[in-house]
């Protein structure tokens, strides 16, 4: 099961806004949308894992913070995002985070590699 | 891969995603007995919407995009003002209105909806080119869904937001054909492309209202115990300061730079600052509260 994290991302959301369209125009049913989105979901999960792999810096300072349903979310202001090629710098950004650790997937993955293991 | 600027990356990734989910969902769009042509239109939709935005936010303000989507909703309220319009849909929900340079009949003029209820959809900035004065050669109109309205020979009002039209009118027409001048400057471009107008003010409100939302979150927790006890009476201008807050909420978010990625170190991320996308595998950093 992959967070739905990503679907207010700027792809996420054109996605979205596709489907709208598609529905509206009733050239799609909502419960095919929501099973477009569903893969959405895995497959920018997984891409996120496969093909990125640069670091990043930020400093700023804490505005606010919140921990609820295990989602931590984070106003910070006057920010520096620093990559390795150009820095950003921001006045307000608000940085969403679910757990990364300890998503239902990973577990049935690692039950699955276990068993395998023991056969 | 790791060392190529992020640019690049970026809509390598995207690109890529699109193609795996149009393929992934292909077979169940078969299965419903969904046309492929639609999968297909869906794929384009997503390019368009999607690269859009990351065109622009390359390239900044001063180009603009050359990608149209034709929105029928409003084209079918255009055509019949026997104007030829096209909507630009952007990912996050603006829809611009490019006006091409002949053929301008009418006066458009958009009504900046300032309700006092705090509507979600930010100020709407307008430029309008009258036919006889010629003034900028291509404007375009910034509308947020839902709050369109055209005056002039025609008038129609497309959304039910919007409040006290008649009033409003005559004072946005004084005001509206200042507005032109001041904003041809800025929209020399073809395309207007402010969607953020009113952060800049909202802002700094922002800010003090969010010291007072702390301050006062251990004392409304209070106040609502106190008020179950004593009866409703507390309770509604308790909820219409709940309700207040939460517009502000709503206002931070609109307006703010966003992350999202996952923890406990900050992972797999999608950053999108000002205006640009980017994307981490981990990102470190030092925040003091």
């Amino acid at each position: 099961m992959a967070y739905g994290l990503y679907r207010n991302t700027t792809l996420g959301n054109s996605l979205q806004e596709s489907l709208d369209e598609l529905i509206q125009s009733q050239q799609i049913t909502p419960q095919l949308a929501l099973q477009v989105l569903l893969q959405f979901d895995k497959a920018i999960n997984s891409r996120l894992v496969q093909r990125v792999r640069n670091r990043a810096n930020f400093r700023g300072s804490l505005n606010t913070y919140r921990f609820h349903d295990n989602v931590w979310t984070f106003v910070l202001n006057d920010v520096e995002f620093r990559e390795v090629t150009e820095l950003i710098k921001v006045d307000k950004v608000k940085i969403v985070a679910c757990d990364g650790k300890n998503t239902k997937k990973h577990r049935r993955d690692f039950l699955k590699f276990i068993l395998a293991l023991q056969k | 891969m790791a060392n190529s600027a992020n640019t690049n990356t970026v809509p390598k990734l995207y690109r890529s995603v699109i193609e795996d989910v149009i393929n992934d969902v292909r077979d169940i769009f078969l299965d419903e007995g969904v046309d492929e042509q639609v999968l297909m239109e869906l794929k384009t939709l997503m390019k368009v919407t999607g690269f859009w935005q990351l065109s622009y936010g390359e390239k900044g303000l001063s180009t603009a995009p050359q990608v149209i989507v034709p929105d029928s909703k409003l084209i079918q309220h255009m055509n019949a003002s026997n104007m030829l319009l096209q909507v630009v849909r952007a990912a996050n929900g603006a829809q611009y209105i490019i006006q091409p340079q002949q053929s301008v009949v009418l006066q458009q003029q958009v009504i900046p909806q300032m309700q006092p209820g705090g509507v979600q959809a930010p100020v709407i900035q307008q430029v309008l080119a009258p036919l006889p004065g010629g003034i900028s050669p291509q404007t375009g109109v910034i509308i947020q869904p839902q709050q369109i309205l055209f005056t002039g020979n025609k008038t129609q009002v497309i959304p039910t937001t919007v409040a006290a039209p008649t009033p409003a009118q005559a004072q946005i027409t004084a005001t509206g054909q200042q507005q032109p001048q001041a904003q041809p400057a800025q929209t020399q471009a073809p395309l207007v492309l402010q969607v953020d107008g009113s952060g800049d003010t909202s802002s700094e409100e922002d800010e003090d209202e969010e010291e007072d939302f702390d301050d006062d979150d251990d004392e409304e927790e209070d106040k609502e115990k106190d008020g179950a006890e004593d009866g409703q009476v507390e309770e509604e201008p308790l909820n219409s300061e709940d309700d207040v807050s939460d517009e502000e909420g709503q206002e931070l978010f609109d307006t703010e730079n966003v992350v999202v990625c996952q923890y406990d170190k900050l992972k797999d991320g999608i950053m999108n600052l000002n205006g640009r996308d980017y994307i981490f595998s981990k990102a470190i950093g030092d925040a003091e509260w």
